[in-house]
């Protein structure tokens, strides 16, 4: 097919389709025209608003046009096909295949020296780039072109440049320098005195001021704005401005005057813009959520679904179905919310709307884990991803890390353990500098009797005062462990809960494999671990638990634990009015790891059937025994034993106790610890 | 079958511990609550043969929820759980009436063991519980002395608990079977709580 052919192939064609579209010309009027150059100009403006509504259409007529430019020669015509092909494409985000249509007809522009038009598609370029991310093309791009446009000092041109560059400096986060550029634009708007843009200015500017969490002046911005946009009548941007300013107020968490602002929104929409109207009611029930008020936020969500039903605004009532369902899940009805997901899925889908789709596959992960099924809440989260292209756990490893937290407390064990050392050591020096003071006191008495009289009771009272801050920091360090202990307590623990559970869950499935099962096992016995492993701590980290009671309590119920499922039996003769006697923390906890260690050990080796665990004392006094029958260690061989003996020994010393081993082979192993409680 | 109620205020593990239990045919959960208030409500009405409770609940604790409830339907058996093996807690919940307790990070045959083990009249007692229950029982051995005590037999098991006799040694040492253990270990925990009813309603009257 020549091009002559095509031309009339593409005539017939057209004649064929013939919309009735009430247009300036129609199309059959403009391929009557006789002046070819009118002709391809009329064709080019025409396939541009065509290009929302019948895609093939426009794509027909710019093939018209360039099949006709090339035919005359008309270079201009043949730029102008292509700049405004590269237009539409753009207005349907297919950026890669708009700067190929659009570098050609810059190529053109230039070519015949047109600079304003040229500069115009340069502009267009820079758009594209920035879409796609080449922040690094469209920056060079908009600033040659703002260079070009401030030569020409036309307004409208020189802020279009600053504000495509101050919206692609925002897509990149940059909020400071997006700002400076509409800064620009609003003191040139304000100069020429075009109320009605400086109001977008003004919106622009706040919004930007929002993200920079600038909030007092972002509602400065928005009330000027609104204030201008009254002036002028221009209604629809007073209703975004005011909506604006809700979104603004919302995250300042100021939510009375967030809803003020919404219903001045709704209000203005009721009389301009019915389709606004359900966007009000969104927003609106956005916000009573946020305000924790689900039957007001469930009420204006179910209102603006009503409405964007009729006027069938498909995103809209996808949002309305996926914030319902998100309020629904977290409430606990996952049958509901799963019904009202998948209507907001069909409808996200349909109209193509991304970030939506997003969180709607998040929140479906979410219900999948709900009901255990995680094969299906991994592939979810894999679509999401792929939408996204950002990287994301599962659930597992989002629990997983909240485990962190008990390393969080052994760092913090550290600073208690820290700052009982500090403590140890002021008790140190008061007890130096008080042998210290008795000596001058000494010599003064020999010198002035009433000199020594003064000096002493001085001395007196600041010991007394010395005394007092190293209470207060007993207290502090007492409060403080009690605080760590109960911050822990409940949140760590429910969440190895969770995970313990979830584990136990995949044990259950037949769907999992064995090998996948014995990971499930092990997660779910480190999860036990890990809580026994925190009520350890936290018993420790207690000050209540330093009395003898506690303690004689606590070594009961772990020695019922540590051999539940053995075949051992353990003997346990504790004193059984043992009271509220206090210990030191210190005592507490090295009996504890001796009793742990040993224990250990007389599983481990020793082969006995019975261990007998003693502890009594008299007053401050106490003897604590722990006895096996079995094999005994050999005395000159005892290496492997060597550490764990240390470390009693060690331990023992720790609180001024003596550590007495008697064993030997077959004649079982006794440890017997002899010291005081305090 | 037995139709078990849980009450459970964190979603996650409420949903675990029903996904859990529906691998047992003999066990249905017909109803669960996130907290005590509503389970109390609903208890006139509820149609159950045991209930975990869950010890830490916004609110009302588990173990005011069995009080409050326990005396007037004293069929219905409570299983304790929590998350911490808290002595202190497990104790007070079985003087409240609870006849159970259970780690909530169980296997689901723990769990099923302990919901069928109450179902079936049995009660289990570990060696520092039974330890506490010794202490209780001597220091009001002073005041008792209308109520009901314990028998010598359940003072044997008590005490053979307490020393870390595991059940099988108690029941070969005292000719008895696993089963017979299980029941005297829920008698006395009975006797337990009818002491601390006493206990607290001699708080409000006292004796003269």
């Amino acid at each position: 097919m020549n091009l002559r052919t095509g031309t009339i192939f593409l005539f017939l064609m057209l004649s064929a389709i013939m919309p009735a579209h009430a247009q300036q010309k129609s199309v059959d009027e403009i391929l009557k025209m006789n002046d070819d150059t009118i002709k391809v100009n009329e064709l080019v403006d025409a396939a541009i608003k065509f290009s929302e509504s019948d895609l093939s259409l426009a794509d027909s007529l710019i093939d018209i046009a360039v099949v006709l430019s090339d035919k005359i020669n008309y270079d201009f015509g043949l730029a102008r096909a292509y700049n405004n092909r590269g237009i539409y494409l753009q207005k349907r985000m297919e950026h890669s295949t708009a700067l190929v249509w659009l570098e050609k007809a810059a190529d053109i522009f230039q070519r015949l020296g047109n600079e304003k038009k040229w500069y115009g598609v340069l502009h267009g370029l820079g758009n594209s780039h920035y879409r796609l991310g080449d922040y690094k093309k469209s920056d060079s791009l908009f600033n040659r072109v703002l260079i070009y446009s401030e030569q020409t000092r036309d307004t409208a041109y020189i802020t279009a440049t600053l504000h495509s560059l101050s919206k692609s400096y925002e897509d990149r986060g940059m909020f400071a320098e997006a700002l400076q550029y509409v800064l620009r634009s609003a003191s040139l708007r304000e100069q020429s005195g075009n109320k009605k843009m400086l109001s977008t200015d003004y919106g622009t500017i706040a919004i930007l001021m929002r993200q920079q969490k600038r909030y007092d002046e972002s509602i400065r911005y928005h009330k000027l704005g609104i204030k201008l946009a009254e002036e002028t009548g221009f209604r629809k941007q007073e209703e975004g401005l005011y909506k604006n300013l809700g979104v603004t107020y919302k995250e300042k968490g100021d939510y009375k005057n967030a809803m003020k602002s919404y219903r001045k929104s709704l209000e203005i929409n009721s009389s301009i813009s019915p389709q606004g109207v359900a966007g009000s009611y969104q927003n609106i029930s956005t916000l009573f959520n946020s305000m924790k008020l689900p039957d007001s936020a469930f009420y204006y969500a179910r209102k603006s679904l009503q409405l964007s039903t009729v006027q069938n605004d498909e995103r809209l009532m996808a949002v309305n179905y996926y914030n319902m369902a998100e309020w629904t899940t977290k409430a606990g009805d996952l049958v509901r919310g799963q019904q009202l997901l998948d209507s907001a899925n069909v409808l996200a889908s349909k109209t193509n709307y991304k970030a939506l789709l997003i969180s709607i596959k998040e929140l479906q992960a979410e219900i999948h884990s709900g009901k255990n099924n995680f094969k299906d809440a991994y592939s979810e989260l894999q679509k999401s991803i792929e939408i996204k292209d950002s990287i994301y756990g599962l659930e597992t490893a989002k629990q997983l890390n909240e485990l962190m937290t008990k390393y969080e407390t052994q760092k913090k064990e550290n600073e208690i353990t820290k700052l009982n050392a500090d403590k140890l050591l002021d008790t140190e020096k008061i007890a130096r500098q008080r042998t210290l003071n008795y000596s001058l006191v000494v010599i003064a008495a020999l010198l002035m009797i009433s000199g020594f009289l003064i000096f002493r009771n001085v001395q007196k009272k600041r010991i007394v005062e010395k005394q007092v801050a190293l209470l207060e920091r007993q207290n502090a360090i007492e409060s403080m462990r009690s605080k760590i202990a109960s911050d822990v307590h409940d949140d760590v623990g429910a969440s190895l809960t969770r995970l313990g559970l979830n584990a136990q869950q995949l044990l259950a499935s037949t769907a999992v494999p064995e090998k996948e099962k014995r990971l499930a096992e092990k997660i779910s016995f480190q999860s036990k671990e890990v809580i026994t492993g925190m009520r350890e701590i936290i018993w420790a980290s207690n000050p209540a638990n330093d009395n003898l009671k506690s303690m004689l309590g606590f070594m009961r119920q772990y020695i019922d634990r540590f051999f539940d499922g053995t075949n051992i039996r353990a003997v346990v003769s504790f004193p059984h009015d043992a009271g509220e006697i206090s210990l030191h923390p210190e005592v507490r906890r090295n009996l504890f790891l001796i009793l742990k260690e040993s224990l250990n050990n007389a599983v481990k080796y020793s082969g006995s059937d019975k261990i007998d665990i003693d502890f009594s004392n008299e007053n401050e006094n106490f003897n604590f025994d722990i006895k096996d029958y079995g094999k005994g260690i050999d005395t000159q061989n005892k290496d492997e034993f060597s550490n764990g003996l240390r470390n009693m020994q060690s331990r023992a010393e720790q609180i001024k106790s003596l550590f007495k081993l008697t064993t030997a082979p077959g004649k079982g192993v006794h440890i017997a610890i002899e010291g005081k409680l305090y | 079958m037995i139709q078990i109620a849980i009450v459970e205020d964190d979603k996650e593990i409420l949903q675990s511990l029903i996904n859990l239990l529906q691998g047992d045919h003999e066990i249905a959960v017909v109803r669960s609550f996130l907290d005590a208030e509503t389970f109390i409500n609903a208890f006139t009405d509820l149609n159950v043969d045991v209930v975990l409770m869950d010890i830490g609940l916004p609110g009302k604790s588990g173990i005011q929820a069995i009080a409050e409830v326990k005396p007037k339907k004293p069929g219905i058996q409570f299983v304790m759980c929590t998350v911490y093996d808290d002595e202190e807690k497990v104790f007070n919940a079985l003087c409240a009436g609870a006849t159970g307790y259970i780690l909530k990070n169980s296997s689901p045959v723990e769990i099923s063991d302990a919901i069928r083990t109450v179902f079936n009249g049995g009660s289990m007692m570990s060696a520092s519980i039974a330890r506490k229950v010794v202490e209780s029982f001597q220091n009001r051995k002073a005041q008792s002395d209308h109520i009901e005590n314990l028998s010598a037999r359940q003072w044997d098991i008590l005490n053979y608990l307490d020393q870390g006799y595991r059940y099988k040694e108690i029941a070969d040492k005292m000719n008895l079977s696993f089963e017979t253990i299980r029941t005297y270990c829920r008698n006395i925990y009975e006797v337990l709580q009818v002491h601390s009813r006493t206990d607290a309603l001699n708080k409000v009257f006292p004796k003269k």
